[in-house]
């Protein structure tokens, strides 16, 4: 596949699926990103802001399987993976495994943190091995294979929240925000009035092969050696330790408890040139990553105590460390 | 020819990196060498400075010479070497003037491990479309940096005190005219066509040390050797050993002054030793009874009147030009006649002393000597001058026509220079004086009014 008709796939099923969104540009790019890198994205924002139907509509504009679930308290691993069942077929009974909403391409799991951990770690299970294994058999799962988690910000007492090392699975953390006045006015006028919005597939059905293709592109994209050690001590600067990181910033030594993994790494790496493919580019730049930082660390590095209390985001913490980090 | 031109354009972006590089790692170099510089050539001329003046050898300013040398070969290269720029520094700073957005340092530090070979041709053309924004020479200029600065600045202070200082130490009483003679003759030695020169000189300051030699031959030799540098300081065309031989001949013109000083001392002393024997051979001999208790005062009130007043014996009314003839005549009938009054003064003078000796008990050697030598500013017997004070202007006031009349200008008897030492005593004159020239008749001014009842 050339850089050229990755291009234009991309920008294709962008277009199409701002078609069906009003606003959330960055928020479509990355996802994308994250789909033809292999990742898993976490969304996080308040209800109501089209997160569902995002989700929906780029599967929908990917030609693809689509399968939401709802997490629930009373929700069962089960529910999600599938179970096995008695049916009778040829004048005797078996057990038949029945396949669980995961068995999709694209997965829509809804309000994760209100699940138990132990559905929760169910998700987690097919999110990293592809696969899911129930009563010790393996079931693979198709690729391409896409995980889009939701959860709400204000909504704390009978939630589950993902444990680190299961954050530490998603690829990007995105924040979905409220839209401004004029995207809103866009939404009233297509939502409440009898406009409606079509939106063509982009891939074909079998368009597997396609996305493989378009995978395989991405990770051949060139990144310069100082780039990489660019991203190397951007990671190793979010450790609060010094035995184990550089330590530079005072705001990573007093708000962090701990740092990015090296997954945090290979995120920000594959998403710099999923970036930079996106803008026609065959090679990775300091700017893809400086823009792919942000939702490939945020979600990663741990905050303590003391900057909960003292309402510390990671993303104050994020901005503290690409000043401190140079470039050479 | 085709696969050529394709060549030439991927070997482009290569090759500006290149030249950019090639400029940044001059630029550090001029950064270094303009940080030594300054300081290497205050250095070399400070000593240069000290040789010149002999204040240095040659081996020392050799041996200084190499060790700066040397000092300055290790700094630039120890200035330069870190701070030569990277190949990918370079890159990146092309990609910031051309925004290229990383697609020349990407190029410039791929290693040899297998990327896709259509993506790295794809990223050497955009990068070679791109290199037509860069101009080296325009957008690399060299910049001085605020380090060449302070080196001048350095430079420039440790300069000008060392001037100063080289100044002073020559202006100081630490170097006496022989002693700066004796480093210019080292200094003019050092040109060949003047080195008979500066063997005289040398030869003359040793015979100035020499106690054997005469001062009249020390003061021969000083003015023949000076003559001898005055005349080849105009024969001289180089700056250097003019200002040299300049330089020797004030030298030399500063000793013979000193010499002719002490010689006037010498007479001095000689005179003064003579009138003293004189004084008290006087005062041996006479009896006279002077009452007049400033003896001194007398004695050098007397001289002024005499040497300074024509009043007595030259009556001529304002307007009227002095008569020389008759003014000498007048001024040289004074003198005869000051003498024996001087004579007399000092008698009297004499016994007064001795009287205030026993008085008083003291010791000869503790007395202040009254018959000393007279003060430098009168004259010695046998030097010149018609006056007895030295250098002194004085005006000739006109009587008024009665007291004109009676008098002939001639101080008769020793008892009109009594009664004139009786009278008190006034000044010779409290007008002020105009420039003086030394032609010039003497300037005749009224006498003023409150004087003339005291004058007779």
């Amino acid at each position: 596949m050339e850089p050229e008709s990755f291009q234009q796939t991309f920008n294709q099923l962008e277009r199409e699926v701002r078609k069906v969104i009003v606003g959330h540009d960055d928020i479509i790019r990355r996802v994308l990103i994250a789909f033809f890198a292999g990742g898993h994205v976490l969304l996080e924002g308040v209800p109501g802001l089209g997160k569902t139907l995002l989700v929906k509509t780029l599967s929908h504009a990917l030609g693809v399987s689509f399968k939401r679930i709802q997490f629930t308290p009373d929700l069962m691993p089960s529910d999600i993976v599938g179970t096995q069942v008695l049916a009778e077929s040829s004048g005797h009974r078996e057990f038949q495994f029945k396949k669980g909403p995961i068995f999709a391409h694209v997965v829509l799991a809804d309000e994760i943190n209100r699940a138990t951990p132990k559905t929760q770690s169910a998700v987690l299970e097919a999110m990293e091995e592809k696969q899911v294994t129930v009563f010790g058999e393996s079931h693979v799962l198709e690729s391409p294979f896409m995980v889009l988690a939701t959860q709400n910000p204000i909504e704390l007492e009978g939630t589950y929240p993902l444990p680190e090392a299961q954050l530490d699975r998603f690829f990007f953390k995105l924040l979905v925000v409220p839209p401004n006045p004029v995207e809103l006015r866009e939404i009233l006028k297509r939502t409440t009035g009898t406009e409606s919005s079509t939106m063509n597939k982009v891939l074909p059905e079998d368009g597997g092969k396609l996305v493989n293709d378009m995978k395989d592109l991405l990770r051949h994209v060139l990144i310069a050696p100082p780039i990489e050690d660019y991203v190397v001590r951007l990671v190793h600067a979010t450790q609060p330790h010094p035995q184990n990181g550089s330590g530079t910033g005072s705001s990573v030594k007093q708000y962090l408890r701990f740092g990015s993994s090296p997954r945090g790494a290979q995120s920000i790496i594959l998403g710099a040139k999923g970036n930079a493919l996106a803008e026609g580019r065959v090679h990775v730049s300091y700017e893809d990553v400086e823009k792919i930082l942000y939702p490939a660390l945020r979600h990663r590095i741990i905050l303590n105590f003391q900057a909960e209390a003292e309402n510390v985001t990671a993303d104050q913490i994020m901005g503290e460390v690409i000043k401190q980090v140079p470039r050479d | 020819m085709r696969a050529t031109a394709q060549n030439d354009a991927h070997q482009l972006p290569e090759q500006l990196v290149h030249q950019v590089w090639q400029s940044l790692r001059n630029h550090t170099l001029l950064d270094a060498l303009l940080i030594v510089c300054p300081l290497l050539l205050t250095f070399v001329y400070i000593l240069l400075s000290l040789y010149r003046t002999a204040l240095l050898d040659a081996l020392t300013l050799s041996l200084f010479s190499m060790a700066v040398l040397v000092a300055a070969i290790s700094t630039i290269y120890l200035r330069f070497r870190p701070f030569i720029p990277s190949r990918p520094t370079a890159a990146r700073l092309v990609d910031e003037k051309a925004q290229a957005q990383d697609r020349f340092m990407t190029l410039a530090t791929l290693g040899p491990t297998p990327y896709s070979e259509i993506f790295v041709s794809r990223i050497r053309r955009e990068a070679a479309s791109l290199t037509g924004r860069i101009e080296v020479r325009r957008d690399f200029p060299y910049q001085f940096k605020r380090s060449f600065y302070r080196s001048v600045s350095i430079s420039v202070l440790v300069l000008l005190l060392f001037q100063i200082s080289l100044s002073r130490f020559y202006t100081s009483s630490a170097l006496s005219p022989q002693k700066r003679l004796s480093h210019l003759a080292e200094q003019i030695a050092q040109t060949p066509h003047l080195s008979e020169l500066a063997r005289r000189l040398k030869d003359l300051t040793v015979k100035l040390d020499d106690p054997a030699v005469s001062r009249e031959e020390k003061k021969t030799l000083i003015q023949e050797t000076r003559q001898e540098v005055e005349e080849q300081q105009k024969r001289e065309q180089q700056t250097e050993s003019k200002d040299l031989l300049s330089d020797a001949s004030s030298t030399l013109k500063s000793l013979e002054q000193e010499s002719g000083a002490s010689q006037q001392q010498d007479q001095k002393d000689s005179a003064g030793g003579e009138k003293a024997q004189q004084g008290q051979n006087e005062t041996k001999q006479s009896s006279g009874s002077g009452k007049d208790s400033k003896g001194e005062l007398s004695a050098q009130a007397n001289k002024d009147l005499q040497g300074g007043k024509s009043a007595q014996g030259n009556p001529q009314g304002p307007g009227e030009e002095k008569n020389p003839g008759k003014q000498d005549q007048g001024k040289g009938n004074q003198p005869e006649a000051s003498k024996s009054g001087q004579q007399n003064s000092q008698e009297a003078s004499g016994q007064q002393q001795a009287q205030a000796k026993e008085k008083l008990g003291k010791s000869k050697s503790e007395e202040i000597p009254q018959d000393g030598p007279p003060a430098d500013r009168f004259y010695k017997p046998g030097e010149e001058g018609k006056q007895s004070i030295k250098d002194g202007r004085y005006v000739t006031v006109q009587l008024p026509e009665e007291l004109a009349a009676g008098g002939n200008g001639v101080a008769s008897t020793s008892k009109d220079a009594q009664e004139s030492r009786n009278r008190p005593r006034i000044p010779v004159s409290n007008v002020p004086l105009p420039a003086h020239v030394p032609d010039a008749p003497s300037e005749k001014q009224p006498m003023p009014l409150e004087y003339r009842d005291l004058i007779r």
